[in-house]
């Protein structure tokens, strides 16, 4: 893009910002989207425009309709576009105001994200652009010619975005294959172990199966005897609230007398509820650990776990 | 089984609350028990076991 087409541009954006004002600025740039966005929609514009000979932007195309001329600088000779520019420089109307030229100047060089390319198109000569943008850029960089430009543009954009993405280590799926070969092994193995387990230790379980018996009743024995000293002392201040309480009710005319012994009845109640669960915990919980002791010892037995 | 620890504890203790609050009204209102002793028989348990019972048990637990 030559310095006339690249200022052309630029002032059709400043045109759009100036039209939109302070508010409608953040819109706007909403709705131009990221640079990479408006570079590629020049270029592509720039490549259909140079492709048919028409100018960058049309009159028609300018915002507010208000005409924008292509600055002519000194030092530019009549360029090849000339021809093609002319008209738009004559239908654009009048002379910029020269209040901004350096404006447009410095925005033209700040904003300078597509290299003028080296290389000319067929039929266009890019000689006096060529110097003129080398004149312009106080970098002296080097472009890419203008054919690499889209997708040197795309790859550092690519690139920048590909910078961005995180992709998380993904574990490796079991393949099918692997999985399929792997099953039926398995369930072969789990076979051939079944297989040795049940001859001999079944007939192991049922030579141990008095011992266990044995070890059941002791079990459950111990149990009883464990929580029967709690279950008692229930019985024991239960029957005695009982009769307190009763005794309280029916026989105690006087009533504060009555009161101290019904005190005690619901006393001897606190106690008994007391040692009623208590009592009641060691049976459970005495039976529960004899029931899997034995479930344990026939699982070691026939070789299941032991669980 | 930790909830069940909790309400049967919280269930003992109300009670025992309560029964000493009975107690202590019956106390303070002019309740004695040496008079319930003397002047009942709430303490005569030959109304339910015999006499050689209850000397056995007092001799057991009480050598």
């Amino acid at each position: 893009m030559d310095a006339e087409d690249r200022e052309q541009a630029l002032r059709y954006y400043e045109r759009l910002f100036e039209l939109a004002g302070e508010d409608g600025e953040e819109g706007l740039l909403d709705d131009f989207g990221s640079p990479l966005r408006q570079v590629l929609h020049l270029e592509k514009r720039y490549r259909e425009r140079q492709e048919s000979g028409m100018p960058l932007f049309d009159e028609e195309e300018f915002p507010a309709g208000e005409a924008a001329e292509p600055e002519q600088p000194a030092e530019e000779p009549a360029d090849a576009l000339s021809g093609e520019d002319a008209p738009s420089a004559e239908e654009n109307g009048g002379g910029e105001e020269p209040a901004e030229t350096g404006e447009i100047a410095e925005a033209a060089d700040a904003a300078e994200e597509v290299p003028p390319p080296q290389e000319s198109l067929p039929g266009e000569e890019t000689v006096p652009a060529a110097a003129e943008a080398e004149g312009e850029t106080e970098e002296g960089e080097t472009f890419a010619p203008y054919d690499e430009l889209p997708s040197q543009v795309l790859s550092d954009a690519a690139g920048e975005m590909l910078a961005e993405i995180d992709f998380g280590a993904e574990e490796e799926p079991i393949p099918a294959e692997t999985r399929e070969e792997e099953l039926p092994r398995a369930e072969a193995e789990a076979e051939s172990a079944g297989e040795k387990t049940s001859g001999a230790r079944v007939a192991a379980a049922v030579l141990l199966s008095p011992l266990m018996v044995l070890l059941a009743a002791a079990g459950v024995l111990l149990t009883f005897a464990l929580s029967a000293i709690p279950l008692a002392l229930c019985a024991l201040f239960g029957a005695a609230s009982l009769y307190l309480a009763l005794y309280a009710v029916t026989s105690m005319p006087y009533l504060p007398d009555m009161l101290l012994v019904l005190g005690v009845a619901v006393g001897l109640l606190a106690a008994t509820v007391f040692f009623l669960w208590g009592g009641l915990t060691l049976l459970s919980g005495g039976i529960g650990k004899t029931i899997r002791l034995i479930a344990t010892l026939y699982g070691r037995v026939l070789g299941k776990g032991g669980k | 089984m930790r909830k069940m620890y909790r309400f049967v504890l919280s269930v003992c203790v109300i009670l025992l609350v309560f029964g000493a609050a009975l107690g202590g009204v019956g106390l303070l209102t002019g309740g004695s028990f040496s008079r319930i002793l003397q002047t009942t028989d709430i303490a005569d348990m030959t109304k339910f076991f015999s006499y050689e019972q209850i000397q056995g048990v007092v001799y057991f637990l009480f050598p």
